[in-house]
């Protein structure tokens, strides 16, 4: 397979609501920025691939106006219902397959509906809904779950936070730019246990973009982030069908990102991460499922500092979903981070010498679905 | 590149107006084993799965593809989920096409579905498709729009109610050979005229029905259907558009302008420069009965408008014409809306194979289209294509 790399990126702010503008609005901000990234027109794009979801965007089908602003007019497009890293998955096949290049763009309004109701509808009308599960509630059984096996205490949660909005205070895209300490994430209301109101992530308006191309495609004049491995897996719907604490189809998706990009020590090879934590605790349990320590161990690396800037491998040097979560588009924005490593543009949050970087997209509750990309800055 | 890929499988439920006997991963659990029998393969065969279903609005739950991975056999699988409204089917099938001749894998399950008997509001929910500033507070829903643009082409284009009625009856009476079919009703074009009216000049057989169905095709790579036995359906070429959504300015929902830029493409990847000699059968997707007439031009089996209506008088797309179009009934009589455009490739293909109950004679090459959004007569916002044979390129 033609090596296929991501050429440019674009980003708005993520914000808690974006009132002035139409989401239609926020679409091309993204989709412009990073085809003025990427030093493109419109005209210079074979295909568009968007995400977003239609219950999230309060629209029947969200593309319908969604498309246009993304830059799709007359264009081979097509939507993934599913988080934006997995449409870097498929974009990444058309590339891989026919075209040269792939505009993909991601986008969710959150302050226009109601999540709680919204990710209530996930769940199956027969046995679950009407519990009052929702993304918060569901993800709250798998943090005490994953404390209680592991025996991680709410302090060590709180220091995920900690480093992740403090990192945020350095990227100017980020939604939370306020760092908060331990003791404010341990006194910050109980919202759903064991989960206080900081150890959640915020929901977020904004949306993001980034150029996939290969060949003559692929400007010489500066760093690219190559595409070196990509793996994406689902689990079981059933929230009682799987062990809680773990995130097996994220362990799954590693592996196939991993074995492309012949990657066998994480933890030495990778010199960033950007994992879609949803809380502070699925930040320790995907550390596991992506390898960085053993099962049950990822409390370790926290408390070591492991994953902290300056760390052996600093996770969500962008402050991550903690700080920003723009939801359908939360994938892609760690995607985006990981280019802007590898290829040395970071403003205000680069880690020194970051060759090789690892995102982490995931989809559904609990991130049932889960997608690994393995980018480098050397082709 | 030089990879390519077959069609070795297709299944689907049949459609109807509400499937209560089953909930959602029961439905596709039904679809999924079905599609593998008939390609006589195990999920463990499966690499990767394509999930299709337009709004979930329909269905009443968000995300039925998560809700169906165990079902289908998705569990521990790559997996991920299209939506381009009624082009859902035919844009999951180009993602699986695209699955596959990127040399990421080898075999790929594309299964859609839509349950929209699960909703009473079905066009309350098709209006939460529009702009809510300035088109969604007129009430528009899909049939309203499509009369509207219906009335338009009907002036301009000089065609009248009596042909749209042959079509719809053309596609009735074949249903009645499809098992699968929603709608079997042997009805002539006056009964069509005289049906009731529901938006001028649209009467309830010129408008597609609302049905619980999924329909599913396994698609593999050229090295492993070469080592098949029977006969399989080769994806010669295949293609996509997206319009533009503004019915009150687009030239284009008038004039087919995305489904036949996606056609042509696919017709260049195929090597097909004349359609009426190359082409066997068609399954275009079109919900109201007026859309086969304009097809006849823009998908390049003759000339001018002019001409395709002519086509409709002399019955150029029944069973007995020069190219029959939609053998299954079409959308006009089953309309699972994630489903339908997967419907049309999965007939198609079964028609390459030599094995459709609705078999045309000596198919070499078939032709799928899949529309969704912005349903002007026929046009769609988003227009998929895909031409299958019954030999490699």
């Amino acid at each position: 397979m033609e090596p296929v790399a991501i050429i440019g990126a674009g980003q708005t702010t993520y914000e808690g609501a974006k009132r002035h503008l139409s989401y239609q609005e926020v679409i091309f901000e993204a989709a412009k920025a990073a085809l003025d990234d990427a030093g493109l027109k419109r005209a210079d794009i074979d295909c568009v691939v968007l995400a977003a979801h239609d219950l999230v965007d309060g629209r029947g089908i969200s593309s319908m106006l969604g498309a246009t602003p993304a830059g799709a007019y007359q264009k081979d497009e097509t939507r993934l219902s599913d988080d934006g890293a997995l449409a870097v998955a498929q974009a990444y096949m058309q590339v891989a397959n026919e075209f040269n290049r792939a505009l993909v763009v991601s986008w969710a309004k959150c302050s226009e509906v109601p999540m709680d109701q919204i990710t209530n509808l996930a769940f199956d009308p027969f046995f679950f809904r009407s519990v009052g599960l929702n993304a918060r509630t569901a993800e709250a059984l798998q943090a005490e779950r994953y404390a209680s096996r592991n025996g991680v205490s709410p302090e060590t949660a709180a220091q995920v936070v900690e480093k992740n909005r403090g990192n945020a205070a350095n990227n100017p895209k980020a939604h939370l730019r306020t760092p908060v300490t331990v003791a404010e994430v341990l006194s910050s209301p109980m919202s759903c246990y064991p989960l206080h109101r900081l150890d959640m992530a915020p929901y977020s308006d904004g949306a993001c973009a980034v150029v996939l191309a290969k060949g003559d495609a692929v400007p010489s004049n500066r760093k690219h982030a190559w595409i070196k491995g990509i793996g994406w897996s689902v689990d079981s719907y059933y929230l009682g069908d799987k062990e809680l604490s773990t995130l097996p189809s994220l362990k799954q998706a590693a592996g196939r990102a991993y074995t492309m990009a012949g990657i066998r020590n994480p933890l030495d090879e990778l010199d960033v991460a950007e994992v879609h934590e949803l809380t502070s605790y699925h930040e320790m349990m995907a550390y596991e499922a992506l390898g960085f320590c053993k099962e049950g161990e990822g409390a370790r690396l926290i408390e070591e500092g492991a994953t902290k800037v300056g760390g052996k491998l600093p996770v969500n040097v962008s402050g991550g979903v903690l700080s920003s979560n723009p939801y359908t588009a939360t994938g892609l924005t760690r995607v985006i981070e990981a280019y802007l490593q590898v290829s040395s543009r970071a403003n205000g949050h680069q880690v020194q010498d970051a060759r090789t970087a690892l995102a982490h997209g995931a989809g559904g509750i609990g991130a049932q679905s889960n997608c690994v990309v393995i980018l480098s800055g050397e082709r | 590149m030089g990879r390519s890929a077959a069609i070795v499988g297709t299944g689907q439920t049949k459609y109807t107006s509400r499937r209560i006997d089953v909930s959602i991963p029961e439905l596709m659990y039904e679809c999924a084993t079905r599609t593998l029998e008939d390609a006589d393969m195990a999920i463990k065969d499966i690499d990767a799965v394509v999930f299709g279903c337009a709004p979930e609005g329909f269905d009443g739950v968000n995300w039925p593809d998560k809700w169906s991975a165990d079902a289908i056999g998705a569990l521990g699988k790559p997996m991920l989920r299209i939506h381009t409204g009624g082009a859902t089917g035919g844009s999951a099938a180009l993602a699986g096409l695209h699955h596959i001749l990127s040399g990421m894998f080898e075999s790929v399950l594309v299964i859609s579905m839509q349950r929209v008997g699960q909703t009473n509001q079905a066009q309350r929910i098709f209006q939460t498709m529009f702009d809510p500033l300035y088109i969604r507070g007129f009430t528009m829903g899909t049939i309203q729009n499509a009369a509207m643009g219906i009335r338009e082409a009907m002036q301009r284009e000089g065609w009248t109610e009596w042909h749209m009625a042959r079509i719809s009856s053309k596609d009735h009476r074949n249903a009645l050979k499809n098992p699968y079919a929603h709608l079997q009703l042997d009805v002539s074009p006056e009964d069509v005229l005289n049906s009731r009216l529901i938006s001028w000049p649209l009467k309830l057989l010129d408008i597609c029905p609302r049905s619980d169905g999924a329909c599913a095709v396994i698609m593999v790579s050229g090295e492993k259907a070469r080592k098949m036995s029977r006969p399989v359906a080769w994806v010669k070429g295949s293609g996509a558009v997206t319009m533009q959504m503004t019915p009150g300015e687009s030239e284009e929902s008038q004039s087919m302008r995305g489904f036949g830029a996606a056609v042509r493409a696919a017709y260049k990847q195929a090597g097909i420069t004349k359609p009426r000699d190359e082409i066997d059968v068609v399954e275009p997707y079109l919900p109201f009965s007026n859309g086969e007439i304009n097809s006849y031009y823009s998908m390049g089996f003759c000339g001018s408008v002019k001409e395709s209506i002519k086509f409709v008088e002399d019955g150029f797309g029944e069973m007995t014409g020069e190219v029959p179009f939609n053998p299954s009934g079409g959308v006009l009589c089953s309309n699972p809306i994630g489903a339908t455009a997967l419907v049309r490739v999965a007939e198609i293909a079964a028609q390459a194979m030599g094995r459709n109950p609705h078999q045309v004679p000596d198919v070499r090459n078939g032709l799928a289209t899949g529309g969704g959004g912005n349903p002007g007569p026929g046009s769609a916002m988003f227009g998929t294509a895909m031409v299958l044979g019954r030999d490699p390129n």
